[in-house]
């Protein structure tokens, strides 16, 4: 089902992204900064040159061609940040949903009075913000 | 002696960044090193006389305290130094493509600049979207957390 599109990107989206991807694969394979910033510098120029190609069907097929070289280049293990997909901490802190705290035990949340007081009171506010912009609900709630 | 302050100091550097922000880090440096740390003894006597030697116990992986000020400081430092951008003429609110003149890859990069500079991914989705520094401060201030 993966092949199903979901999302409709511009032209300029798809290029920033190549941009992106590209940037990030050279800062890969040069580790040292100052060779990473002098070939990102000429990575923008060849960008840059095709900047005004007006016909969208060149620029689409320029745009396939970068894909390509992208694809041809890749690192084999490029640097992620932790929390990014991919990247060593990618999940490993799972934050519970809200709902998990009306399961607690009464004895628990008595000891925090004012919060669930606050909770209570901001349920019944979303409830009564839901009735007003959607309506009542027609079928009886399970 | 310098081996030591240079290992002292690569323990204690959270993500290597662009050399830049050193003036609002030194502080939290410097309160990282001082908490995990403890005197070590010098067995060797003849070379070296007693020093007060210090190396860390331990190395937790935390961020760095932030708060909403520092976000800024370090957001406008990073486009200041960016040489596509005038310092004169940048605000918080100064818009980047209609006041400071930046192209969309310009973007790209300025927003590359801050994932380096905080050490998170922003996705593409939500890059198009900063185009101001006040909203990629409350984007950071958002993802990090960070009420005061």
């Amino acid at each position: 089902m993966s092949f199903l599109q979901t999302e409709i990107f511009t032209h300029s989206r798809r290029v920033c992204s190549l941009y992106k991807r590209a940037v990030r694969n050279i800062e890969a394979w040069y580790d040292q900064r100052p060779m990473f910033r002098y070939r990102a510098v000429l990575l923008r120029a060849r960008f840059d040159e095709n900047k005004n190609v007006k016909d969208l069907r060149v620029a689409q097929q320029l745009l396939d061609e970068g894909e390509k070289e992208l694809f041809s280049q890749i690192h084999y293990q490029p640097r992620q940040f932790p929390h990014s997909p991919g990247g060593v901490a990618c999940g490993r802190e799972v934050i519970p949903p809200d709902w998990v705290l009306d399961y607690w035990h009464p004895m628990e949340k008595a000891q925090f009075p004012e919060y669930f007081a606050r909770r209570e009171q901001r349920k019944k506010e979303y409830v009564e913000w839901w009735e007003k912009t959607y309506g009542k609900p027609t079928e009886p709630a399970h | 002696m310098a081996s030591l302050g240079r290992c002292v100091r690569l323990i204690t550097r959270v993500r290597p960044s662009l050399a830049l922000a050193s003036i609002p880090r030194a502080t939290t440096i410097g309160c990282l090193h001082t908490l995990n740390t403890r005197e070590c003894t010098v067995n060797n006597k003849s070379l070296l006389p007693t020093l007060n030697k210090t190396c860390s116990v331990r190395n937790y992986s935390a961020k760095e305290p932030l708060t909403l000020d520092m976000i800024q400081q370090r957001v406008l430092l990073v486009l200041k130094l960016y040489d596509k951008i005038s310092p004169e003429k940048l605000t918080m609110d100064s818009h980047f493509m209609q006041d400071l003149g930046l192209d969309s890859l310009d973007h790209v990069e300025v927003i590359m600049a801050m994932e380096d500079e905080f050490g998170f991914e922003i996705p593409d989705g939500d890059a198009e979207k900063l185009l101001r520094p006040a909203d990629i401060i409350r984007y950071v201030a958002d993802k990090e957390d960070i009420y005061d």
